[in-house]
């Protein structure tokens, strides 16, 4: 144990790293109070989605402790909800206009979030270079063969930005989903009334009715301040609320239902694959029967109809429906994975190390984990970013349609079901901007799994010139 | 018409990867005469490969032909001249089940070549590839001409392989480890179909393996390969009565069997290398044991080192005049190789 | 070399089954093999693919299960084990495989390659003796077996003494004893104890320790190999298999295996069962050497013995096939046609389809070249008889539309023979051996080409067809699977010689 730890300091000791460390800690403390937050966040809403647990008072006060934690990103730091008293901007972060403040703040969580990107890269490589004992390892390659494919990296760039707004959702809009539309009726905001020519309060509520875009004689649109002088990035959607708001925290939903189900049926399809190509023989055909069973279940009726089914019970709660939608998801969509990732397991299972490992006694859990699993995680991940794609589309349609996650909770694929009779007049950005942003989304993650796909697959290395150079090998 | 079919000069195959250009054949000159069989043996990195592939024109991106001549009949081949000769030229690779298309018969393949080559069609050209199957020695030839590849066991999917060379109705024959990847009894039997069908058709033979045995007893001359350059040519029987090359000799040493007794078998240490730069020393001086300063400077040119009467030329400064002073004293004498 | 046999294979055989529905034939794959192999020796196993040596390497380890017979060590049969006595004698029985590239799994490190055999079976297992019956407890120690070699020993002092090989010195040992047990505690690492013990194997099998942490496919393939050779001798076995460990090597490479190997014998005592084709590094290394065909041991005996004096005609061939002046055999002879497939071996003696000593019936006086000719016209009518007809071809032999001129072009390439004016052929042979053909060939036209074999069965057959040979002792401890021992056929090897070199 004294060896490991010796070892420690000194990693830490060495220049590179420390000045590494440093910045991550500096990362840290800047976002500290946001990062607690959200991890308390998440807690709270798994407590609170046990069944019978109902209790508030001890959690709501927690979170608000958690909240009075200073970060850099917070609307508190950098707000933008002032309002204009006649001479300048009042309550906005030096006194800006609210759509510069805003557009400030969105930046910086941007910003910051490509610089902890950056602080993570930055880290691989001194580890690769300085610390790792190997001077490479077949990941290397692969990894630089990720680096040169720009459409990787335009995929890697998408995700990684929806990511970031699913993260920072609560700091990112203009306004929260508390005031601006959970509890409209119990907040109040000041603006200027022209009008009146002075400052004027109302309710948040109120000030929404009077905000709605619904066709061309009443809008408001793209990029706009609404008569309350509200800033709306994307405008206001047909009930006056804030449509960037609503999408800011819609894409969480969309993500986690979209890894949720992604990540339980990668566990399920590479487990049964693995298993079935390790024994082959009965249980291989066993396996196949089963999944051809599962195919052959329409998986949009199966899911209309246990949506309804379920309605009533606990599971239909957490998320507003959206875990019930993942444990579908996963439960019928394991079958194409396993079906794509069965033929390189199958590959993988023929090759000789496989029998070496048998021939010493190897346990074979530990030859699926050891010898086979790591040459499949590359098409586990080509796949399950492709996928993530699909569920995301299927969720939103899903929703569209009014099946999938219920109201209140906002998600993209409702935003475009409630814009869609605007479509032709002035509030067209109802229903196209989260139609634009679902198809950057997915076409990301589809050029994420292109981009891994290429990095992993050994064809497009140029190993092959090297073999015929050194005379074809006899 | 002459009776020299191929005739290669100073050639030189690289290969440009990402990282560096690779000499794969450097420098390589050979002729093949009409009823001889050349032989080109080496190991793994040595080259040999890549200078058949050169002569047959099969050498592809990143590779690239850079210098010297491939004359086939008189004609240049290096250049892109290759089409003109597909027909005289054909080709025996070492996996037949790589050579051989699965999806389609054995006969269809070969009427392919027949039809190219020689214009056959129908029922003509069904003939002549029962014949050729005949001639090749697979039985029933009748009814295996309509059968598959895999239906095929591995000495005969070769001798199929064999008949589609011969339906070019080539002068040359150029066959890479034709036979590595089969059993000894099997070779046996496909050596000496190999050496029948030269003396009927009269055709040149490059024949390319690692196997000294085999090469002793297919070829009528032989040129050793190390590192992309020839280091020691000689009739056949010249090269096992008295290698010259260390290189050679080293190899010979190290066949088991060669070597009298229960013996540790002498070894070559070190490793093969990968040319990347030109020639500016001899290559296998790192591994050498008779290596000397000079070695590390001077790249060995070409030396008869034959009594006379027969053509044997090795690349060793020990038989370089320049360097006798400096070079150890002892050289090989006559009692060379041993063969059992 | 003792003389006690460490292991002793009876009777083995593993049949593969298709597994098809309908129950086809299975792959007899191995078929009735017994040899003992003695402590220190190395045994060759020669023969051309398919003769079913790589399952015999693999079915003795038992990484196949055997379908009959037993392979017998240390008086326990090896074949029907399974678990912790299974493991017992996987850690003593390992194998080196034959492509260093298939063999090492490509994402892993030289070092944790090695080291997996030691974490599988949480190595080391120290045996610890004491002089008395007292108890031994602590982890990574048992107590020591009758005839279990101790890696630690304490004696009536309580003094500690450690064995020169073992993965710790005796500072790393803690004893406390008191009258009933014996406490033993290891202060070293387990986990230390495996990294030392890759480092000394890289050493032993001339590898660098820097190579400790590279990957499989940055190494040559003689060097891959070494790996390999480390990896199996990580659990200190004392029997390895070695599967064509040198077929996928250059010469000189493999020369350098080859004294690896030898050097590691002398070293650590091991014994070697050595599966090659390659009869020249047979002959070198093995000090006895068994020939395979088609799923039987045609011959054993002393290498050198076997190579210069063959008594099976089957390593008569082979060694006469060898290219090259490596072996002095006189004139070559080639054997004809292919090996029989396992699913349908030959009755009797199975090489004696191909066998050029093969057992001629008196009755007929027909020529060497006919003699072979019928052989040949056998062996088409057999692979006719199992080959995969296409529908057309079933329906036109349901239909009786045969197409009679192939099997007439078949007597005339084989039998060198005329087509008449009226489409008859005449064969040169005498007229009782001559009818027999052509009863033959009728029923092949017929479409019953399996009646046509038996048909030439009959005839021609000899007691090589219908006979399976047992194995003859044919001097010290040599053993040769012909009928020709038998008092009243003459040896293979007159038989030969006349035949094919006078």
């Amino acid at each position: 144990m004294a060896v490991r730890t010796s070892r420690f300091t000194e990693t830490l000791t060495d220049g590179r790293t420390a000045l590494w460390a440093a910045a991550g800690v500096l990362l840290l403390v800047l976002q500290f109070g946001a990062l607690a937050n959200f991890v308390v966040g998440l807690g709270i809403d798994a407590i609170l989605a046990l069944p019978g647990v109902d209790s508030v008072g001890f959690l709501t006060s927690l979170e608000n402790a958690i909240q009075s934690i200073p970060t850099l990103l917070s609307r508190e730091t950098v707000p933008n909800q002032g309002y204009y008293d006649g001479s300048g901007y009042e309550g906005t972060f030096l006194g800006l206009a609210p759509a510069m403040a805003w557009a400030l703040r969105a930046a910086l969580i941007y910003l910051y979030a490509f610089a902890a990107l950056g602080w993570v890269v930055w880290g691989l490589r001194i580890y690769r270079q300085e610390h790792r004992a190997a001077d490479w390892t077949p990941r290397d390659d692969m990894l630089n063969r990720f680096r040169g494919h720009k459409w990787g990296i335009f995929g890697l760039v998408i995700v990684f930005m929806f990511v970031t707004m699913a993260v920072f959702a609560p700091a990112l809009g203009p306004t929260t989903v508390d005031q601006n539309m959970r509890n409209s009726y119990g907040h109040e905001i000041s603006y200027w009334d022209s009008d009146t020519q002075s400052v004027e309060e109302v309710v948040v509520g109120q000030a929404n009715l009077n905000s709605l875009s619904v066709g061309n004689d009443q809008n408001v649109g793209l990029w706009t301040y609404d008569d309350y002088g509200r800033f709306h990035p994307f405008g206001t959607m047909q009930n006056g609320r804030d449509l960037f708001t609503f999408l800011a925290v819609g894409s969480r939903i969309s993500l986690v239902i979209g890894v949720l189900s992604v990540a339980l049926s990668a566990s399920i399809a590479a487990s049964l694959a693995l298993t079935s190509a390790y024994y082959k023989g009965r249980i291989d055909l066993g396996m196949v029967l089963v999944s051809d069973a599962v195919m052959a279940m329409p998986q949009l009726l199966l899911l209309i109809m246990l949506t309804t089914v379920l309605r009533e019970t606990w599971i239909s709660d957490v998320y507003s429906g959206g875990f019930l939608l993942a444990l579908i998801f996963a439960f019928t969509g394991w079958t194409y994975m396993w079906r794509s990732i069965r033929g390189p397991a199958l590959q993988i299972s023929e090759r000789e190390w496989i029998d070496a490992a048998r021939s010493f006694g190897q346990t074979p859990l530990t030859i699926m984990r050891k010898h086979m699993l790591p040459y499949v995680t590359g098409y586990l991940l080509i796949y399950g970013s492709m996928t993530l794609g699909g569920a995301i589309i299927s969720i939103a349609g899903l929703s569209f349609l009014g099946l999938g996650v219920q109201p209140p909770t906002p998600e993209w694929g409702r935003a475009i079901n409630l814009g869609q009779d605007y479509v032709r007049t002035g509030s067209w950005h109802i229903s196209l901007i989260p139609g634009i942003l679902i198809t950057l989304v997915v076409t990301g993650f589809n050029a994420l799994g292109d981009g891994i796909r290429d990095a992993i697959d050994p064809q497009s290395d140029s190993a092959g010139g090297e073999t015929a150079g050194a005379g074809g090998g006899a | 018409m002459s009776d020299t079919l191929l005739s290669v000069e100073n050639l030189r195959t690289v290969f440009h990867t990402d990282k560096e250009t690779i000499r794969a054949v450097d420098g390589v000159s050979f002729d093949v005469q009409r009823g001889e069989t050349v032989g080109l043996v080496g190991e793994s990195g040595s080259g040999k490969s890549v200078t058949a592939r050169s002569v047959l024109g099969l050498v592809e991106e990143p590779g690239v032909i850079e210098e010297g001549s491939i004359q086939f009949r008189g004609d240049e081949l290096v250049g892109g001249n290759w089409d003109e000769h597909r027909g005289d030229i054909a080709i025996v690779f070492q996996d037949p089940m790589n050579s051989l298309n699965p999806v389609y018969t054995v006969g269809n393949q070969i009427k392919e070549a027949l039809r190219i080559h020689q214009d056959l069609r129908g029922q003509e050209a069904t003939d002549a590839a029962i014949e050729l199957l005949e001639d090749v020695g697979i039985p029933d030839a009748a009814r295996r001409v309509s059968e598959y590849p895999h239906q095929f066991s591995g000495g005969m999917r070769q001798r199929a392989v064999i008949a589609i060379a011969l339906a070019c109705d080539p002068d040359l024959l150029v066959c890479d480890e034709p036979t590595t990847a089969l059993d000894v009894t099997i070779q046996a039997q496909i050596l000496e179909l190999l050496d029948d069908l030269q003396r009927e058709e009269n055709l040149g033979v490059l024949f390319i393996t690692h196997d000294m045995g085999v090469i002793e007893e297919t070829t009528d001359r032989v040129n050793v390969m190390y590192a992309g350059e020839f280091v020691e040519s000689a009739p056949v029987d010249e090269l096992f009565d008295n290698p010259r090359h260390p290189y050679t000799r080293g190899l010979l040493a190290s066949i088991p069997g060669r070597t009298a007794g229960d013996e540790r078998l002498p070894t070559i240490e070190g490793e093969v290398p990968t040319s990347t730069s030109g020639p500016t020393s001899c290559r296998f001086a790192p591994r050498c044991p008779h290596a000397f300063d000079d070695c590390e400077q001077v790249h060995p040119e070409r030396i008869d080192v034959g009594d006379g009467t027969v053509d044997h030329e090795a690349a060793c400064l020990l038989y370089d005049d320049r360097f006798e002073e400096s070079a150890p004293e002892e050289k090989f004498a006559d009692d060379g190789g041993e063969r059992a | 070399m003792s003389a006690e046999p460490f292991l002793e294979v009876r009777d083995l055989k593993k049949y593969y089954d298709d597994g098809g529905l309908l129950g086809s034939d299975p792959v007899k794959a191995v078929d009735g093999v017994s040899f003992d192999i003695r402590e220190g020796e190395t045994l060759g196993l020669v023969g051309e693919s398919g003769c079913g040596k790589t399952t015999l390497g693999r079915t003795i380890l038992n990484l196949e299960k055997a379908t009959e017979g037993e392979v017998v060590a240390d008086e326990t049969d090896v074949t029907s084990i399974s678990g912790r006595e299974l493991r017992e004698w996987q850690s003593q029985a390992q194998m080196v495989f034959q492509d260093p590239e298939a063999s090492l799994n490509e994402r892993m490190t030289v070092g944790e390659i090695i080291r997996e055999p030691l974490d599988a079976h949480d190595w080391p297992d120290l045996a610890v003796s004491v002089g008395d019956d007292r108890e031994v407890s602590g982890k990574l120690v048992h107590r020591a077996e009758a005839g279990e070699r101790p890696d630690v020993t304490v004696g009536i002092d309580d003094s500690v003494t450690v064995r020169e090989n073992a993965p710790l010195s005796t500072d790393d040992v803690e004893v406390e004893a008191n009258e009933v047990e014996v406490s033993v505690e290891v202060t070293k690492h387990a986990s230390e104890m495996r990294e030392d013990r890759v480092r000394d194997l890289l050493e032993q099998v001339g590898l660098q320790e820097e190579h400790f942490y590279r990957y499989p496919h940055q190494f040559s393939g003689g060097q891959s190999q070494r790996v390999g050779i480390a990896r199996a001798l990580a659990l200190e076995p004392r029997f390895l298999v070695l599967d064509e460990p040198v077929s996928a090597l250059d010469v000189s490479v493999q020369a350098r295996i080859i004294n690896l190997l030898e050097d590691l014998q002398e070293e650590l005592g091991l014994t070697f069962l050595f599966i090659a084709h390659d009869l020249s590094v047979v002959r070198h290394i093995a000090d006895r050497v068994a020939v395979m065909y088609l799923g039987e041991v045609m011959e054993l005996g002393p290498t050198e013995e076997v190579f210069t004096d063959p008594s099976h005609p089957y390593t008569e061939s082979l060694l006469s096939a060898i290219p090259g002046s490596l072996v002095e055999t006189g004139e070559r002879i080639t054997l004809r046609g292919t090996p029989p497939s396992p699913r349908d071996p030959p009755t009797g003696c199975r090489f004696s389809t191909r066998c050029p000593a093969k057992i001629r019936p008196d009755e007929y006086s027909v020529s060497g070249e006919h003699w072979e000719a019928l052989d040949q016209l056998h062996s088409v009518l057999r692979a006719r008889a199992n080959a995969e007809k296409s529908i057309v071809d079933v329906v036109k032999e349901r239909l009786g539309v045969q197409d009679v001129s192939t099997v007439d072009e078949l007597l005339l390439e084989l039998f060198d023979a005329e087509e008449e004016a009226d489409g008859d052929i005449t064969l040169h042979m005498p007229d009782d051996a001559a009818s027999v053909v052509y009863e033959a060939v009728e029923m092949a036209r017929a479409g019953d080409e399996d009646g046509a074999a038996t048909r030439l069965d009959e005839a021609f057959g000899s007691v090589c067809t219908e006979e399976h040979p047992d194995a003859n002792d044919v001097g010290e401890g040599r053993e040769s699977r012909c009928l020709r021992h038998r008092e009243e056929y003459e040896d293979p090897g007159p038989v030969i010689e006349q035949r094919y070199r006078s």
